[in-house]
């Protein structure tokens, strides 16, 4: 196995695992300040990418429009997914509230696959833009890939700068450390808490335009994302942005790997093995910043 | 003054009992309008569609279609049979959804066979179905022709009334495209095949590949990917590091999507790229990228061939092409074999027509299908390459609508 | 502008923790809490709070009713709770656990805030050699400095604090004392919840002394004989 091809894979999975990671951040932020699993988090980038897909081939926007449009209507859609559906249930007792949460959740996400798939087919669909491609020895970028790469820098830092710099990031970060404190502080809770929804989702279909303009979606395709991110989050750590990129980041090179040295048909299961593993060999979780 | 209570009671009771069991002979009794041996009442054919659920996007529009078939057969006279003096008897179809489900399939299939009584079955789609459904014929002993049950293990099971008419068989899949390879100038010499995790394609490959080196083509990697796969850059690297002259993709049009498109951004070069299942659905989701690969079609209507008219028009009147839904022919031809056996029969004689049917030989628009002692047909197919963005018939050179490219300038 | 609490009642589960409490603070008064452990003094603190619900009775400052009031709505109406394990945000930096007891205040400005920082680090220079050190870093007295600054920084009405001094040096005991004395001078209401009842009375105006759930004493803080008398009804 030449080392051309090794390279190759890496940026393949590196490409792929910011993606993950970007999907994770989301999932981070809405579980560490509203404490819900939101099961159809991976289904947001899933159906999103199915409009953004239809969207580019009805009307030929381009992607840049097309997320323009979709991210801020999926930030209210969030926000009023969390403020219609999931608050009320917190008013019942915590085991209720918890059951509530996951059916409601597992449920939108079963509604919004096949709704989806009703309305717009359960086939795979992409944006796809031939690019230019670079080639570096036996090693081929696309222009594509590369700017897909840099909007994920680009995106981690700026929701590095809003966490570390605005009034909402420090209450986001307050709140996910410690909830009660928070309101003792008078951090308005249901504010944050329904931005975050809306914040969160919108990172997703951010992620989900991203992500169509190299691999296709389908409707069913959100579930296997969303225990990818809960892999990232667990081993990460929840609100710890950094360590969710480099989780994400390593995640996608060893998909990319076991595809390349075992087989491509071992790659979709790597990430539930690799949770297990840290789950038995660090049943502690990890310290990632210990002054 | 109980005591009339009472007896008024019970008559009521009595009452309610009567009407229910009135009301359940009723339902019981109601479709039950066919009768064997009958030269004046239709033959009715029991059969289920995945209108619903996982395999929805494979049956497009199947239920239109079937009742535009019994009336084509019936408008051309029915079927004709020797016991009612070469009269045409009318075919009537008895269709349900199986909702792409296994158990639902089953639960339909006893249904048609006790409460609605149909006197023959044809149809279910999917070895997944096609695997429980025959148990139900053989209790009954009502022949099955089954439809898109490609899997060879299936039939091997002892059954005495179940036959299918998958297109193509996998032994026969490639048959005209290795043909072609060996024809070809340059000739290929060596092939990768990728292939998608299922069954059926596991065949395929496995079927192809030992064909390919019998044939003195070397085969220089065989690699698997499962259905969910997106990212397709470490197979293509290895693929890439290989460089075969033909990547053989035995794959499901639609887990396929990435890699086509993957290859292409990859700039993989080869003689050909050829897709063991090159779809109108394929071609939709992967637009140009398709252009010059070749694949396979079971049949084309400009091939012509027995009953070719009578397809043209059902699948004209329904509003479908072969190319966008491939699995047509398969679905047409077991209702036209069961009709077929049923004329050789001479009547509406389930034994008779398990007669006709064993080890039998019957016409079909793509060749003569002929069934094996465990009821599996040898149906082959046409290859087929993307030109100029068209479907095109390359091989074999007699039925052929265009010559083959070759090699593929596409992947140059 | 007056803190009363009339008549309150609180249940956990079965149990009834607070059996009609009644309770009265003007401005500028120190109220001391005092009884044994589990008499229902932090339950007391954290139902003002908002954190419980009471199962009856009313709660109200200057007039303006609390109960079923979010902790978050009622901090906004200008009360400050320094819970006895300090909530200090762990992962936030010294001066971030600052800013956000600034979302206390009602009106706020950009300038208003950075005064706000730089008169609580004038009073606490030990929390501004380490504005820029995370929450977990701090000794406990100096958690226990920045919690009741993050109180302060809000310009609270009421301040609730429970069980400041517990386990910290004399010499941060003092430092605290001196602290609520000059909330207390200006015109804050403070209640507070202490096991040091000598240090505690030093600073308080009146007490209370609870035993099970109800008051069984009450007394002015500036007189002998109350405190023998609360020395008795709490050590029963």
């Amino acid at each position: 196995m030449s080392v051309d091809v090794v390279l190759q894979v890496v940026v393949g999975g590196v490409l792929l695992g910011g993606l993950y990671a970007l999907v994770a951040f989301g999932l981070s932020l809405i579980y560490g300040v509203v404490r819900i699993l939101n099961f159809a988090h991976g289904t947001i980038l899933a159906v999103v990418g199915v409009m953004a897909s239809v969207m580019f081939a009805s009307w030929q926007l381009s992607p840049v429009l097309i997320a323009l449009i979709l991210v801020p209507g999926v930030f209210v859609i969030g926000a009023l997914f969390y403020r219609g559906l999931l608050r009320p249930l917190e008013r019942r007792s915590p085991l209720e509230a918890t059951i509530g949460t996951v059916l409601v959740t597992v449920g939108a996400l079963l509604i919004l696959s096949d709704v989806t798939a009703v309305l717009a087919g359960p086939m795979q669909r992409n944006i796809l833009l031939r690019a230019p491609v670079i080639e570096v020895g036996d090693i081929i970028i696309s222009i594509t890939q590369l700017a897909i790469l840099a909007a994920i820098v680009v995106l981690t830092l700026a929701i590095h700068v809003i966490l570390k710099t605005t009034w909402f990031g420090l209450a986001v970060r307050a709140v996910t450390q410690e909830p009660v404190a928070a309101e003792l502080c008078g951090a308005r809770s249901l504010g944050i808490k329904t931005l975050t929804f809306g914040v969160g989702s919108a990172t997703v279909a951010m992620a989900a335009v991203l992500y169509v303009l190299t691999f296709p979606v389908d409707p069913y395709m959100g579930f296997g994302l969303t225990v990818k991110a809960f892999t990232i989050i667990v081993v990460g750590g929840i609100g710890n942005l950094p360590g969710a990129l480099i989780v994400g980041v390593l995640l996608g090179v060893a998909e990319g790997l076991v595809g390349l040295f075992w087989g491509p048909e071992w790659s979709p299961a790597i990430s539930v093995v690799l949770l297990l593993l840290i789950l038995v060999a660090f049943p502690a979780g990890f310290r990632w910043r210990r002054a | 003054m109980t005591g009339t209570t009472t007896k008024r009671g019970q008559q009521w009771r009595a009452a309610r009992v009567a009407v229910a069991l009135a009301a359940v002979a009723w339902l019981a009794s109601t479709p039950a309008d066919a009768k064997l041996g009958s030269c004046t009442d239709p033959v009715v054919f029991g059969t289920t569609i995945s209108e619903t659920g996982l395999f929805s996007t494979l049956t497009g529009n199947w239920r239109k279609m079937t009742e535009i078939f019994a009336d084509e057969i019936n408008k051309a006279g029915g079927i004709k049979l020797s016991s009612c003096g070469d009269k045409g008897v009318p075919v009537k179809f008895v269709v349900y959804d199986d909702q792409s489900v296994p158990a639902t399939a089953v639960q339909l299939y006893e249904r048609m066979a006790s409460v609605d009584q149909v006197d023959f079955f044809v149809g279910p789609d999917w070895s997944s179905i096609g695997g429980p459904v025959p148990p139900v014929a053989e209790r009954h002993g009502i022949p099955i022709v089954m439809g898109n049950v490609a899997t060879p293990s299936l039939y091997q099971r002892g059954y005495k009334w179940v036959w299918g008419t998958p297109a193509p068989a996998v032994p026969r899949w490639s048959e005209r495209y290795f043909d072609m390879l060996a024809h070809v100038d340059p000739k290929p010499k060596t092939i990768m095949f990728l292939t998608h995790d299922n069954p059926v394609m596991k065949a395929i490959t496995a079927v192809w590949s030992k064909k390919a080196a019998a044939q003195g083509i070397k085969v220089v990697g065989e690699e698997m990917f499962s259905a969910d796969l997106k990212d397709f850059t470490a197979l293509i690297a290895k693929v890439r590091a290989a460089k075969p002259d033909i990547v053989y993709i035995s794959s499901f049009d639609n887990p396929s999507v990435p890699l086509v498109q993957q290859l292409r951004q990859f700039k993989v070069r080869a003689m050909d790229v050829h897709h063991a299942m090159l779809t109108g659905a394929l071609k939709k989701q992967v637009g140009k990228d398709l252009e010059g690969m070749t694949g396979e079609l079971t049949w084309f209507p400009s091939v012509k061939g027995p009953y070719a008219d009578l397809y043209e028009r059902v699948m004209d009147r329904t509003g479908i092409t072969m190319f966008d839904s491939i699995w047509t022919l398969a679905r047409l031809n077991s209702y036209l074999v069961m009709i077929q056996a049923i004329e050789k029969a001479g009547a509406v004689d389930r034994e008779k027509v398990q007669k006709a049917l064993y080890k039998g030989t019957f016409k079909s628009p793509a060749g003569d299908i002929v069934f094996d002692e465990h009821g599996f047909p040898d149906t082959g197919a046409f290859t087929i390459q993307m030109q100029n963005d068209k479907v095109e018939v390359v091989w074999p050179p007699d039925v052929a609508t265009a010559k083959p490219i070759w090699p593929s300038p596409t992947w140059q | 502008m007056t803190l009363r609490i009339d008549n309150l009642h609180v249940h956990y589960g079965l149990s009834h923790v607070i059996q009609g409490i009644t309770l009265e603070a003007k401005p500028g008064e120190v109220v001391g809490i005092f009884g044994r452990n589990g008499v229902g003094k932090t339950t007391l603190m954290k139902t003002v709070a908002g954190w419980v619900q009471p199962s009856d009775g009313a709660i109200a400052l200057d007039g303006q009713p609390f109960v079923g009031l979010t902790p978050d709505q009622i901090c906004r109406h200008g009360v400050g709770f320094v819970p006895e394990d300090r909530r200090i945000f762990p992962g936030l930096t010294v001066e971030e656990n600052l800013k956000l007891g600034l979302m206390q205040r009602n009106q706020r400005s950009r300038a208003g805030d950075r005064d706000a920082v730089a008169r609580i680090y004038e009073r606490f220079p030990r929390l501004a050699e380490r504005r820029l050190q995370t929450g977990t870093t701090l000794s406990g007295g100096e958690q226990q400095m920045l919690a009741m600054a993050r109180v302060m920084i809000g310009e609270p009405r009421l301040v609730l604090i429970d069980e400041p001094t517990e386990g910290l040096a004399p010499m941060i005991v003092a430092e605290i004392f001196a602290i609520i004395r000059e909330m207390k001078a200006n015109g804050i209401i403070v209640v507070l919840v202490e096991q040091n009842i000598a240090g505690a009375l030093a600073v308080s105006d009146r007490f209370y002394a609870i035993e099970r759930g109800h008051v069984v004493l009450t007394g002015d803080a500036g007189v002998q004989q109350a405190h023998d008398d609360l020395m008795r009804a709490i050590s029963v």
